[in-house]
């Protein structure tokens, strides 16, 4: 089964080009679903997997903690709850035997971003709440908030994995750089996987647009193909007449090409031994201008490039070392660490 | 004789009408310890004339919070002052500590 998750700037077309992308991938042969996520969010089977996290939540860690009694209903309110629903209908099909691709429209870009950030935020959330003696103590019990964990976790690899793919939807315009950079940003931060990136309603020299603003849509639309010019950029026309999007069945890959069957593996973190320690290698596309932090507190990294952040449990073979430094390049953030003396146990 | 119900600090002078500490307040409702709204208040009042007089009274000549250490004020506003002027980084901040980041290749 393969995943795409599409989102584009508003306006661009993005579920134009999810519907399209959905009917040619029929018209090729595949089984196909898609998914909107502003109606899966509202489907009772989405609302009942949530209704039970959230349950899982509730009985586990609050009542655990001496609250009263909460229910899922009257968490509905808290913050991520839309993404929570999004993530559990995306996760729902994703165990589907007898699709071929899943196609969700995703909406905007931020709405990407939220999604990819809440799966690790609550993931991170259910870890720390998780104490070790709980975890000890429980461990072969099946306790809603280890279940919470795994099913945390399944999504986690489903949105990382190499069968997944996000596509990105831009008009040519001024927002549309600044837009993709932060798609990108998000995307490689928290190890998803751009495969594609259109360049929505470009208008023909042919056609009888205004020839201005037809000359400005294009130069922009040259502007965006040169500025991403490490990553496959498809420029769609703008049909002549009425405006609209060009509604051209889009195909998912080429039938019986390699990448119909499966993408190719991607590194998206390395560790490698120096002489005297390690190297952490995080792969993220940094833009040149953006404000970056690192923070450490005990075994957790705390990544932040303009306003998204990401926490990062160390690997286990690199907790008991100190960063000694950090290195930023476009690709990616590469992280040098040495064993801390203080807590290494010495064998003198 | 005081009442054994009366705070140390209320003086049972109040002007108020209500506030005298007889059988016919305390057994109103609020005033169950001999105490009223009006007496609380002139007591809040007499606490805070005597901080007035033990802090402030002696702060208001005082210069410069580093000569005059023992005083409350000018302690307080040197730790301020030391708060506000430490460099921003690397800092901790709740347990976390933040390390400086190379850039390379931009």
């Amino acid at each position: 089964m393969r995943l795409l998750l599409l989102s584009g700037t508003g306006g661009a077309g993005t579920s134009t080009i999810a519907r399209a992308t959905a009917m040619q991938a029929v018209a090729d042969g595949a089984r196909v679903q898609l998914i909107d996520l502003a109606d899966a969010q509202e489907t009772s089977a989405a609302r009942s997997a949530a209704s039970q996290w959230l349950g899982a939540l509730a009985s586990d860690v609050l009542v655990l903690r001496a609250a009263e009694q909460v229910l899922p209903e009257e968490l509905a309110m808290l913050p991520g709850v839309d993404e929570f629903l999004a993530l559990a209908a995306i996760a729902e099909s994703a165990t589907l035997d007898d699709i071929d691709f899943v196609i969700v429209d995703v909406g905007p870009i931020d709405a990407l971003a939220r999604l990819l950030m809440t799966a690790d935020t609550l993931d991170l959330l259910a870890s720390s709440l998780m104490t070790p003696a709980m975890a000890i103590a429980r461990a072969d019990l099946d306790t809603p908030l280890s279940e919470l964990r795994t099913e945390l976790q399944r999504i986690r690899e489903c949105l990382s994995s190499a069968d997944t793919a996000v596509r990105l939807v831009c008009l040519p315009d001024e927002r549309g750089i600044a837009s993709l950079e932060r798609a990108l940003l998000v995307t490689s931060l928290y190890e998803a996987h751009v495969d594609l990136v259109y360049v929505n309603q470009v208008p023909r020299g042919k056609d009888s647009w205004p020839k201005r603003w037809s000359a400005t849509r294009r130069r922009m639309s040259q502007r965006i193909v040169e500025h991403f010019s490490d990553l496959p950029v498809r420029v769609l026309p703008l049909r002549d007449g009425d405006g609209a999007p060009v509604v051209e069945r889009i195909r998912v890959v080429e039938k019986g090409s390699q990448a119909w069957a499966a993408h190719a593996t991607r590194s998206i973190e390395s560790i490698d031994s120096l002489g005297s320690g390690f190297a952490w290698t995080l792969a993220a596309r940094i833009p040149a201008s953006a404000a970056l932090r690192l923070g450490r507190t005990d075994d957790r990294v705390i990544i932040a490039i303009d306003a998204v952040t990401r926490v990062r449990s160390l690997p286990s073979v690199l907790r008991r070392c100190e960063i000694t430094r950090a290195v930023a390049s476009p690709t990616g953030l590469r992280i040098e660490l040495a064993p801390d003396p203080s807590v290494w146990r010495s064998n003198g | 004789m005081a009442d054994r119900s009366t705070p140390w600090w209320f003086s049972g002078d109040s002007s108020a009408g209500d506030s005298a500490p007889d059988d016919s307040s305390r057994s109103s409702g609020s005033a169950e310890s001999g105490m009223s709204i009006g007496s609380l208040i002139a007591g809040a009042q007499q606490l805070f004339d005597w901080a007035s007089e033990l802090v402030l009274a002696p702060h208001a000549d005082h210069a410069d919070p580093r000569e005059h250490p023992d005083c409350l004020v000018c302690k307080g506003t040197a730790l301020v002052q030391g708060v506000r002027s430490e460099p921003s980084a690397p800092r901790a901040e709740r347990g976390i500590s933040w390390i400086p980041v190379e850039r390379q290749g931009f």
